[in-house]
């Protein structure tokens, strides 16, 4: 296989790859934010006014959260 | 009612606690159920130009994608659904009460006393709002919200009777009396 041909190659699959993660990794970063925030404005309201529903809401904001955390590490494990 | 809210002053109750009607949740439903759909659909459509995705990623790395896919389409839905459940609006013996959660950055109470009610007007619009009988009550008030909106709640015209009569009963009470 000539030089440049498999250099080109290597440094293609390199760069789809490594934008790929960086891509997964900032969108995953930015959705455990959003899920953080979610679950920080679910507490508050529940501080000021509680239904039945709001102890599941919460628990559902909580898990959201601690799933897009696993998900960062996933992400950063597979790719 | 199983229901209770910490600024609620001495010997105030909650008479009416409302939200949008259910009805106005169906658009985002609808577009929650098209994005569910999207994984199944999509490599099929492409399998017809002969682009096969499976082939560029590892199986756990669809996998990933996948989930990843659906924990996103799930956060979406979750937001609606709680925007829709944390606006309410409430109406207590002394004042009315509008809680606006527009978005995880954005929430806004305004309380008006009911003796500073000046007009109610309901008003149901358009075809979903006849059929399901919903719509906006609009409350003009002195206090510092001039206008409270109560944005397509269930039978607007009860509401507006309830928070008229409701408003009569403060202006006949003696100032500061709880009732």
């Amino acid at each position: 296989m000539p030089i440049e041909q498999s250099s080109f190659a290597f440094a293609s699959s390199v760069n789809v790859v490594f934008f790929l993660k960086l891509f997964f990794i900032l969108f995953v970063i930015f959705y455990t934010f959003f899920a953080f925030m979610l679950f920080k404005q679910i507490q508050l309201v529940t501080k000021e006014f509680y239904t039945p529903v709001m102890p599941f809401l919460k628990f559902i904001g909580i898990v959201n959260f601690g799933i897009s955390l696993a998900l960062i590490f996933l992400v950063m494990g597979l790719f | 009612m199983m229901v209770s809210l910490t600024s609620l002053e001495k010997g105030e109750r909650i008479i009416l606690l409302l939200r949008a009607h259910p009805i106005t949740l169906i658009p985002q439903a609808v577009v929650t159920l098209f994005f569910i759909f999207i994984p199944t659909i999509v490599p099929s459509v492409l399998s017809l130009l002969d682009i096969n995705i499976f082939d560029s990623f590892t199986p756990r790395q669809i996998l990933l994608i996948v989930i990843f896919w659906y924990l996103v389409i799930f956060g979406f839905a979750f937001l609606r659904f709680v925007i829709w459940y944390f606006n309410i609006y409430l109406l207590t013996n002394e004042r009315i009460i509008d809680i606006d959660f527009r978005g995880i950055l954005h929430k806004e109470t305004a309380y008006a006393h009911l003796n500073q009610v000046q007009d109610v007007n309901p008003k149901i619009i358009g075809f979903f709002g006849t059929i399901f009988h919903f719509g906006n009550v609009y409350i003009q008030t002195a206090a510092e919200s001039p206008e409270f909106e109560f944005h397509a709640v269930e039978k607007p015209n009860e509401v507006a009777h309830e928070i008229l009569s409701q408003a009569n009963k403060e202006q006949a009470e003696k100032p500061g009396e709880i009732a």
